[in-house]
């Protein structure tokens, strides 16, 4: 189980505490919550926007609180995708491959990335010209090159159109289960976590309620 | 003992450091004189408060007006006239105080003079900073107004001022922070009237060598634009909202204004230029001393430009691994002479050591101002790309070439080309300096001293022209630079 402690930030008038919470190293964990619960304080804090003091975090024995943004090796799926506007789909990909794979670059396992998130049309258009879906494919493609211990996707199908919505959790559940990464997904839409969770932990004004394991 | 953590606090603290030698220089020659003549010091005081302040209300009043003129445009003709407004902003002092000098004749000397002066540099700017502020805030309450039957009047008491009153102060505090500490207008236009702090300093230095007192008005100057600064010309970040500009914003009267500036600004340089074609054969007896200047001035130019790109990227990894911007972003209007006259001090009066006084003094002077103008804000729009690239591991090194340079290109070279031009035509930071060599800019300077407007004109445009050519070959150069670039990563 990871084991999150102290976790306490202040802003005017809201309070994240959570003082211990642990979370499955398996399958999906979404954390749900209205807006103003406080699962984007919680998820930026894990991403390392926010620097709580005195925290810490466990993930499989490895004290990830105490690493630096970049050995955390978080894969991050952003709610605005935060591609690379004037780079290409597939420089996107390159940039962050050459960062995390310095001495073999995995032409193989980007082909095989390609094929399964059908990223082959567009993976010469620049970023700002692609699709909202095609962003969160290459968003998602990034993410998982990155070579993750975990993935956190926040909100990640909202910026897509409601018709959108179902294909996209179908792929990224299938992909998922494929390669058996543990996830954290952030949302407020009970779609996806039926869609995808398997277990959800509730937020409401900067606490945890409620800790539940679904069968999904 | 452990002063800095790592690489990256110490650019950070180097880059501090470097915009304040002239400070340090000042601390270890002199100390503070408060025996300091106060009735002289509260008149030059009082002097520069007011052609500021009033120079800065006038614009900021006229700024309002005239962006609603801007709205008035179509979208492509508003961009054009935007660009069309900055122009006395990008051009150096001398071409607008050519221009006042050949408008106004007898020219007013002393603070009216001044104030027209300093209003017909920054009018255009003003207008081009309400209009972004008016297109970021006001979103579509003008148009909701006209729907909800709000009279125009209202509408601009109880909804435009309300939500643009900060911007509004920070336009009145930027301008009045540039024309408090300017000291080319004031020397040029003061006759002897209009002293300002600035220039007060400057003969406290040459005249009384009176360097301590020179000092201690300097400490109270910069403190007092710093605070300002500081305290109000803060980055403010916007949720971006789409604009609908409305009836309420858009005004005919403000376009004549806007009309009417541009006429007397580009109208007058240009009727200026005409007037002086006929003193082209005696600007020619002077080709040699012309053409000396010109390779004089390029020779620095070059050194001038390569410190500025190290500083730029020694600033852009103290953005990229701070996460901030540097603290120098608000020493924008740092004091001409005391910048000036610490690196007279410092360096001899050579021709190596005018290469290192003017890059340094320069730099120092023109770097953060222009950085706050064309690249701070392209910056803080991809931070969050910038910390996207962390989580993943990209090294500083491409986030800076990859990701930062290139989405920064037209900024950059607007940031180049205010580099160069007001290079190539500065005289107040040299004559400060006490470079003997003379420069391009030097010369245009001389000429406008002697009365002989004709060459001092002749010679901006010459200026204008050496520009234009410098910014051709910069931007072919860079174009080549990026398909090499493009061609090594395919």
């Amino acid at each position: 189980m990871s084991l999150i402690k102290n976790l306490q930030l202040k802003f005017d008038d809201f309070l994240l505490d959570i003082p211990e919470l642990s979370i499955p190293e398996k399958g999906v964990t979404a954390f749900w919550g209205h807006s103003g619960s406080g699962k984007t304080t919680f998820f930026k804090s894990l991403i390392g926007i926010h620097k709580p003091k005195n925290w810490s975090w466990d993930f499989s024995g490895v004290k990830l609180s105490d690493l630096p943004l970049n050995e955390r090796r978080l894969g991050v799926v952003f709610q605005s995708f935060e591609l690379f506007p004037h780079l290409t789909a597939e420089e996107n990909i390159r940039i962050v491959a050459e960062a995390r794979y310095k001495d073999h670059y995995p032409t193989e396992l980007i082909e095989s990335y390609k094929e399964k998130l059908g990223l082959n049309k567009c993976w010469n258009t620049q970023a700002q010209k692609l699709s909202g879906g095609e962003k969160q494919r290459v968003a998602l493609m990034r993410a998982l090159i990155s070579k993750p211990r975990l993935l956190l996707l926040d909100e990640p199908f909202s910026a897509l159109d409601p018709h959108l919505r179902s294909e996209a959790r179908a792929l990224v559940k299938n992909l998922i289960a494929q390669l058996d990464i543990p996830v954290y997904l952030i949302t407020h839409d009970e779609a996806d976590i039926q869609a995808l969770a398997h277990h959800v932990v509730e937020l409401k004004q900067g606490r945890v309620v409620s800790v539940k394991s679904l069968n999904n | 003992m452990k002063v800095f953590k790592s690489f990256p606090q110490i650019v950070r603290y180097g880059l501090l450091f470097y915009f304040l030698i002239p400070y340090f220089i000042f601390i270890k020659y002199f100390s503070l004189d408060l025996n300091l003549d106060y009735q002289e010091l509260s008149w030059a005081f009082k002097n520069s408060l007011i052609q500021s302040s009033i120079t800065a209300a006038l614009v900021t009043l006229l700024s309002i007006p005239f962006s609603l003129g801007l709205f008035a445009l179509k979208p492509t003709a508003s961009l054009v006239a935007s660009k069309l407004l900055l122009i006395p902003q990008i051009l150096p002092t001398l071409f607008s105080i050519l221009i006042a000098f050949s408008i106004l004749n007898p020219f007013p000397m002393g603070t009216a003079g001044i104030i027209f002066i300093f209003v017909l540099i920054h009018l255009g700017f003003a207008t081009v900073l309400v209009h972004s502020a008016t297109q970021e805030k006001m979103s579509g309450y003008s148009m909701n107004s006209e729907i909800y039957g709000i009279s125009r009047l209202q509408f601009f008491r109880r909804i435009y001022f309300p939500i643009l009153k900060f911007e509004l102060l920070a336009t009145f505090v930027m301008i009045f922070v540039f024309c408090f500490a300017s000291f080319s207008v004031p020397l040029v236009a003061g006759g002897g009237r209009g002293t300002n702090l600035e220039v007060l300093i400057f003969e406290k230095i040459f005249i009384g060598q009176n360097w301590p007192a020179a000092w201690t008005l300097n400490i109270f100057q910069s403190l007092f634009i710093f605070i300002l600064s500081f305290s109000i010309l803060k980055n403010r970040q916007y949720e971006p909202q789409e604009f609908f500009a409305g009836n309420y914003l858009r005004s005919k009267l403000g376009l004549c204004g806007i009309g009417i500036y541009l006429l007397i600004y580009l109208g007058g340089y240009a009727f200026g230029v005409l007037k002086s074609l006929s003193g082209f054969d005696q600007l020619i007896t002077f080709s040699a001393e012309i053409l000396t200047a010109t390779i004089r001035s390029f020779q620095i130019l070059t050194v001038y430009l390569a410190a500025c790109f190290i500083l730029l990227y020694a600033w852009i990894y103290d953005f990229v691994k701070n996460g901030s911007q540097n603290i120098s972003s608000h020493l924008i209007s740092s004091s001409t002479i005391l910048v000036s006259f610490s690196f007279y001090l410092l360096f001899p009066s050579s021709n190596y050591g005018d290469y290192f006084k003017i890059t340094l003094a320069m730099s120092i002077l023109f770097f953060p101002s222009l950085f706050k103008s064309f690249l701070e804000k392209p910056l803080e729009k991809i931070k969050s790309q910038i910390f996207t690239a962390q989580i993943y591991g990209i090294d500083s090194t491409k986030i800076i070439s990859v990701i930062v340079l290139r989405q920064i290109k037209r900024p950059l070279f607007l940031w180049i080309s205010f580099l160069v031009v007001w290079f190539l035509s500065d005289f107040a930071i040299l004559k400060s300096l006490g470079v003997q060599r003379s420069t391009i800019g030097l010369m245009a300077e001389s000429f406008l001293s002697s009365y002989r407007l004709s060459l001092a004109y002749l010679l901006s445009l010459y200026i204008l022209f050496l520009w234009l050519v410098t910014m051709a070959a910069i931007y072919f150069v860079s174009g080549v630079i990026d398909v090499i670039n493009k061609k090594s990563s395919t």
